[in-house]
């Protein structure tokens, strides 16, 4: 921990804002995040749909859609700078380029009528490539590591290619250009199970070779687990808990990440140990304007809940917990 | 694999794919065949006959024969001939009206679905006020104001009140293939919004606009031959509208069995024309779809 802490860290979320306009006014959908990606690990975000991981992952490449927009805060890549400040032609340039992004529907995210050869050298005359056959000797080269047949897949179009397949191509486009910074919104979503541990094993050996930083959005606890080194668990657009993965997972300290652990049921014993968490998470215009968001679940509920939102308190092992019920060394 | 040499294999994919949908289907083929042959008429009908086509006072509506299949018209005019050389006004009107359909309703299209907001609707209005005009009333009334006698004044005319439907179907288009991973993916990789609109989006709404088009120049077809028809317009041109007019009006085909064949040849030019495009529309889809290239 320590020693990732010397280092700059690769992205640095402060006081991060992003608010949609609606009928019912702007609504923060993330709302004052502050996390810190150090270089060189993968974080794991999680959090249930709607929490508002998608619109965080997507302010790190300066895209939220309108009618979102990012209020307050900033988003600093190292090398970068704050991507919530950039647009136009330095937007574009950075994008690719310095951040590889793999999208949510990564499947889907070829262009049906080109093969993936053509769209691979748009993308390299995009950026002003002058080496293109370099390009493409570094894409095969990727593909191959990835276990595809490199000149089968630059030559086949969309459809002709599985899931699995599509994925990793989507992979190889977001790092071909070199990013450093790697963004995988869902990796593994829709995936059967051995083509998510073959793309999550991909992930972690192109993270090691390449020297990424990577955060991994997922709302699959397993995942996480599998290939970070942290995790940030996010609630209502809040981040509820960060820190190491193997302690927060050992050993979840704010109540919402207790009960996300305990809702997955375990392949042996008894399957009823599962507990679902009671309620629904709320959605963008239900989140409650002040106090804890979590509190209409929350089995450690006290007064000061309904009208302090609690702070980010730094624990003593390193993670950062945000809960009014947990105090510094209680377990 | 250098990037000429993609770039040359996926040019010699489209052809072959483009080949192998015409043949899937001989209809295709025929459509194909009768489009070219009368753009081979448009081109060439002026080199096989004079200006003034010769003409026969002793010979008026003669019998079909080899000298004259199509029999010939009142002043004794083959009208094979004059379906020939009044193919290449018709053509000229049509394709310049199409053109000008094309980039205006794809441009305005585009530009409304991709970018969306205030611009968007506009244009939208605009199209919608563009759709609700009567076009071939407007025209009749236009021709008595200024002379379209010349052939670009009637495409422009043409053109400028038939793009509203193109670029709604552009739209339309365009609004669902903007939310498609792979547009979203483009922007996220970086590509300048240039390239996806002209290189991601337009070659997906490409059939939409191709089918649309084809639809529209049959239409300016009848448009422009239904005015000579009427005679509202000089009618000193060969045209098959003004073949039309002079076998109604004229030699009375319509009571006089006489002169049905000078009635039917340019009818049966229309149909066959139009029969042509339909014919090919149909292949389009194919073309364009690597997916349904293959197969």
């Amino acid at each position: 921990m320590t020693i990732t802490m010397v280092k700059a860290p690769a992205v640095s979320i402060s006081g991060l804002t992003v608010a949609y306009k609606t009928d019912a006014g702007e609504l923060p959908a993330v709302s004052q995040v502050d996390l810190e990606l150090a270089a060189g690990t993968i974080t794991g975000l999680v959090g249930e749909s709607g929490s508002g991981k998608s619109t965080l992952a997507l302010s790190l490449l300066g895209a939220v859609q309108k009618p979102g927009r990012v209020t307050a805060g900033s988003v600093v890549v190292d090398g970068i700078g704050d991507m919530a400040k950039l647009a136009g032609e330095e937007l574009r340039t950075v994008r690719g380029a310095k951040i590889g992004y793999v999208f949510q529907a990564a499947q889907n995210s070829l262009n049906p009528l080109k093969t993936v050869g053509k769209q691979l050298l748009d993308l390299g005359k995009a950026h002003k490539v002058r080496d293109l056959k370099g390009l493409l000797r570094h894409a095969k080269d990727l593909l191959d590591r990835m276990g595809l047949n490199a000149d089968r897949v630059l030559d086949a179009y969309q459809h002709e290619l599985s899931g699995g397949m599509r994925q990793r191509v989507g992979i190889m486009f977001a790092l071909v250009l070199n990013a450093h910074v790697l963004v995988l919104d869902e990796p593994t979503t829709a995936l059967d199970m051995i083509t998510q541990a073959n793309i999550l094993q991909i992930v972690r050996d192109v993270h090691k070779e390449q020297g990424l930083t990577t955060l991994v959005v997922t709302h699959d606890v397993g995942v996480v687990a599998e290939v970070a080194h942290k995790i940030a668990v996010m609630y209502g657009g809040r981040i509820v808990e960060h820190g190491p993965v193997t302690q927060v997972l050992a050993e979840p300290r704010h109540p919402y990440t207790r009960g996300l652990i305990h809702a997955i049921p375990r392949l042996t014993g008894d399957i009823s140990a599962a507990k679902a968490l009671p309620g629904t998470p709320p959605t963008l215009g239900t989140i409650p304007k002040q106090g804890c968001v979590f509190r209409e679940r929350c089995a450690l509920r006290m007064e000061v809940c309904e009208t302090v939102e609690p702070p980010a308190q730094r624990m003593l092992d390193g993670r950062t917990v945000a809960c009014h019920a947990v105090k510094e060394g209680a377990a | 694999m250098t990037e000429r040499v993609a770039r040359v294999s996926v040019r010699k994919q489209f052809w072959r794919g483009v080949w192998r949908a015409l043949r899937r289907r001989p209809s295709r083929l025929i459509g194909l065949f009768i489009v070219l042959l009368f753009i081979f008429m448009a081109i060439a009908g002026s080199w096989f006959y004079p200006e003034r086509l010769p003409y026969d006072a002793e010979n008026i509506y003669a019998p079909i024969s080899w000298e004259h299949p199509l029999s010939t018209d009142f002043e004794g005019v083959d009208v094979l001939a004059l379906v020939i050389t009044g193919t290449q006004g018709v053509l000229l009107v049509a394709g310049a009206a199409g053109l000008l359909t094309m980039l205006i309703g794809t441009a305005v299209g585009l530009y409304s679905g991709y970018n969306r907001g205030i611009g968007d609707s506009i244009l939208m209005r605009i199209a919608d006020f563009v759709l609700t005009i009567p076009g071939f009333p407007l025209l009749i009334v236009l021709t008595t104001t200024i002379s379209l006698g010349s052939w670009w004044k009637m495409s422009l005319v043409l053109g400028l009140i038939g793009w509203g439907s193109l670029a709604r179907a552009v739209r339309s288009q365009t609004l669902s293939l903007r939310e498609r991973g792979f547009i979203e993916a483009a922007r996220g990789l970086g590509l300048p919004t240039r390239h996806i609109v002209t290189k991601e989006l337009l070659p997906n709404v490409a059939p939409f606009i191709a089918t649309n088009l084809l639809m529209a120049v049959t239409g300016y077809i009848y448009a422009q031959v239904g005015l000579y028809f009427l005679g509202v317009l000089p009618i000193d041109t060969s045209n098959w509208g003004v073949m039309l007019n002079a076998a109604v009006f004229q030699s009375g085909a319509l009571i006089s069995p006489d002169a049905l064949p000078y009635l039917l040849a340019p009818l049966g030019a229309i149909l066959l024309l139009t029969l042509g495009v339909v014919l090919i529309v149909d292949a389009l889809e194919e073309i364009f779809n690597p997916r349904l290239r293959e197969s």
